[in-house]
This record gives structure tokens, sequence and C-alpha cells, in this order.
């Protein structure tokens, strides 16, 4: 029995093997019965196919402006990025945070475990506090680019400082880079030619005919 | 019924396809602040998510809401989304365990929805041209609908996605987080458990 429910799911998801196909047909010709079960089977696929053709639901007209009324301000973020992110986190919070931690673990710990206590201040380097700076994800496509850049007053104009990764090779270049909060002006460096950020909220004049995209933070 | 010409169909395509780029761009976009951007991606899923929902619950308010409430938890882990995977079966599971946990908290596994499926009858109409198959048509859908509400919702979840949905077992796969053995298993069970609910309440006269 086990062995003709998986014949009769595989050429319903029509994954039978030949060899499948011709123990199926051997079975139908052979017993009336699985003829008539296996039509059930299909007979209750089609029905279930027709029942999704019948509810299919258009969403009402506002659905999108609501969802978009709900939404958080931005995506969450795990603590660390919080951590991370976190451009007015002062070093007193994050001591006192470690500190809190260190209550909690220090009594769940095992008894044989030897203590070692590190030192908040030690700790805070580790996870890369930056007050005062915030991470700002840059985004290019750029299809068949080899080498793509970042450059601008916040790094001198370097075009060898902050290179993007193409990291899934779908042609979409990125890099995340603290900057300080404020004014700046930076160009995207694609094989060697100068290329405008598509998605900067604004431009301005370079002084050579060019424009600059801008980012205020 | 030629089986050998059912052996020689295509299986569907697997489902870790890359994402089009236009969506990873727009994720990328939210993630760097630029919220409004998430419009798009809930235009484009709005209605198979509300559709999702509705067939797992059986109620166009309920399933509303609880697309809404999908989009709403999506944005909001958008950085825990893998890339690799498809946007779409992402939110997929999303939708999924917010109508199971629905489910389960309103302990509905377990209640008749032939109510529901009643109230819910004009929905089934839509796009029927003659009345009079209209009427047995939508019947038959109905029936199909009341025996798919009174399944266990791991059964009913497998048939809306497999049958209904018409994903492949590896879409399933990363929607659900189970194995594909597992899964197969689970809707041979399912198909039994329908069809014999089926032929229960059909022939009864």
């Amino acid at each position: 029995m086990k062995r003709r429910l998986e014949l009769f799911r595989r050429y319903l998801d029509h994954e039978l093997e030949l060899a499948d196909a011709r123990e199926l047909e051997a079975l139908l010709a052979r017993e009336g019965v699985a003829r008539a079960e296996l039509e059930a089977y299909r007979s209750l696929c089609e029905r279930l196919a027709r029942l999704h053709d019948a509810t299919v639901l258009e969403p009402a007209p506002d659905f999108a402006a609501r969802v978009m009324r709900r939404l958080p301000a931005a995506p969450r973020r795990s603590l660390v990025r919080e951590l991370l992110l976190a451009p007015r986190l002062s070093l007193a919070a994050v001591v006192g945070l470690l500190a809190l931690a260190a209550l909690v673990w220090l009594p769940l710990r095992p008894l044989r475990t030897r203590p070692q206590v590190v030192t908040a201040a030690h700790e805070a380097s580790v996870v890369g506090v930056q007050p005062s700076r915030i991470l700002v994800r840059f985004v290019l496509p750029a299809q068949g680019a080899r080498r793509v850049a970042l450059a601008g007053d916040f790094n001198g104009w370097r075009v060898d400082d902050i290179v993007l990764t193409d990291s899934h090779g779908d042609g979409l270049w990125s890099a995340t880079v603290p900057l300080p909060p404020g004014h700046h002006s930076y160009l995207f460096w694609v094989d060697g030619k100068w290329v405008q950020d598509p998605a900067a909220a604004a431009s301005v004049p370079d002084g050579f005919g060019q424009r600059n995209s801008v980012l205020d933070l | 019924m030629d089986v050998a010409q059912a052996a020689e169909r295509p299986v569907a395509a697997p489902s870790q396809a890359a994402n089009s780029l236009e969506e990873r761009m727009i994720i990328e976009l939210c993630l760097a602040g630029e919220s409004h951007h998430f419009r798009r991606l809930v235009e484009r899923y709005q209605r198979g998510i509300v559709s999702l929902s509705y067939r797992m619950l059986g109620n166009r308010a309920e399933a509303e809401e609880m697309a809404q409430q999908s989009f709403v938890d999506a944005f909001t882990a958008l950085r825990d989304y893998n890339p690799e995977y498809r946007f779409s079966s992402w939110l997929y599971r999303i939708t999924i365990n917010n109508c199971k946990d629905h489910l389960k908290s309103k302990k509905r596994t377990e209640q008749s929805l032939d109510a529901e499926v009643t109230a819910e009858k004009a929905v089934f109409a839509a796009g029927l041209p003659d009345p009079e198959q209209a009427l047995s048509a939508r019947e038959a859908e109905s029936a199909v609908a009341s025996a798919l509400a009174r399944l266990p919702l791991k059964y009913r979840t497998v048939l809306v996605l497999k049958d209904m949905e018409d994903l492949s077992y590896e879409e399933i796969r990363v929607v659900l987080k189970l194995p594909v053995t597992t899964l197969k298993i689970r809707v041979v069970r399912a198909r039994k458990m329908l069809k014999d609910l089926l032929s229960q309440t059909e022939s009864q006269p």
C-alpha cells in the first residue's frame, strides 16, 4: 500500500521515472480499484487547483498604504548591530550594558570555570563602538563591472580606499562605511570612470563641469 | 490516463533561483534607510499574500489583517533575510507562520469552518459565468474548502502550498524548513485524509 501511494504521489507530482511509470501501468492494468483510487486523487488535485483560482483575493485598494503606515522607522537590528550603529551611544552606556551582562553571566557560568573578567574598556573596543559615526550602506547596480570603489570628501577622494563588493555575483555592488554626521560629497569609481549614485537624494556641481552625489547625515 | 506522458513532464524548477536585481536593490535601499521603497514589494506580492492567508484562514477580514502583519514583520526582520533564497519564499514563510500562530491561538483547527466557508461563498462565485454551473461548481469548491479546513494544520499547510499554490517541494522546504522526504510523506497523508473526508461527506445523501 505504501508503495502504491508513493507511485500515485509521483504521478500526481510529475516525478515518475520510466521504471515507475511501467510499474504504475502494470498496477493499473491489474487492479481496477487502483485505477479508481488514482482517478480520485487526480480529481482531488484538480479540485484543489480550481479552489486556488476561486480564492484569489484582490486586496483592498488602500492595502499597501495601510502596510506602509504600520512599518517601523527602520528594520530591526541585532544587539551587536545596534551597538555598532548607534551614533549617540556613549561609552558609559556600553560599560553599563557590559556590567549588567557580567552580573547576569557570572552567577550562571559553571562553577569550575576559572573566572575571567574582561575589562569593560577592552570589550568596548572589541565591539567597535564608534560614537558620532553612522554606518551607511552604499549600493550601486553595475552589471559587468570589474572594480567599483567609493570616493568622497570623507576619504580624500581616494579610489583605492573603499572598494565595493559584488558578493552575490548579480551586479549589485555594496559597501558599508562609517561616516560622521554632516554633509558629504561622493562618487563611485567604476572601472576608471566616475559615476554618480543613482539612489542619491541630490547632487551638486563639482566645479569641473560634472556633478557629485551628496549625502546628508 | 496516460502514465507515460505524465512521466515525461518536466520537474518543477528549483527554488533557489536568484532574486531579481530590482528586488535586491529595493531591499538594499530599505536597509539603507529608504523604507518607502518597500511599498513596491508590498504592491508586487499583496495579492498573493492576501490570497495565501485567505486559503489558510478561510476568512477575508482576517486574511487582510494577517497579510498586512506579515509585510510589517518582513520589513522589521529585513536584515535577517537571506538573499540566496527567493524573497517570495521568505514572505510565504512569515505568512504561513503568522497564520499558524493565529489559528493555534484561536484553537480553530478543531472548530468547524463550515460557517465561514458559507459566509465566503460569494468569493467562490467570482469568475464563474453560468449561474447554474456556478452553483454546482461553488458547492463542489465549498466542499473541498470545508474538508480542507478540517484537516490538522500541518496537513492543510502542505496541501495549500503544494496543490493550491503549486510550489515545488524545494520551495516548500524553504518555506516550512522541513526535509523534502518529510514533506512528500506529509503530502501523501494529507491527500489521503482529504480524499477520505470528501468521500465521506459527498457520499452522504
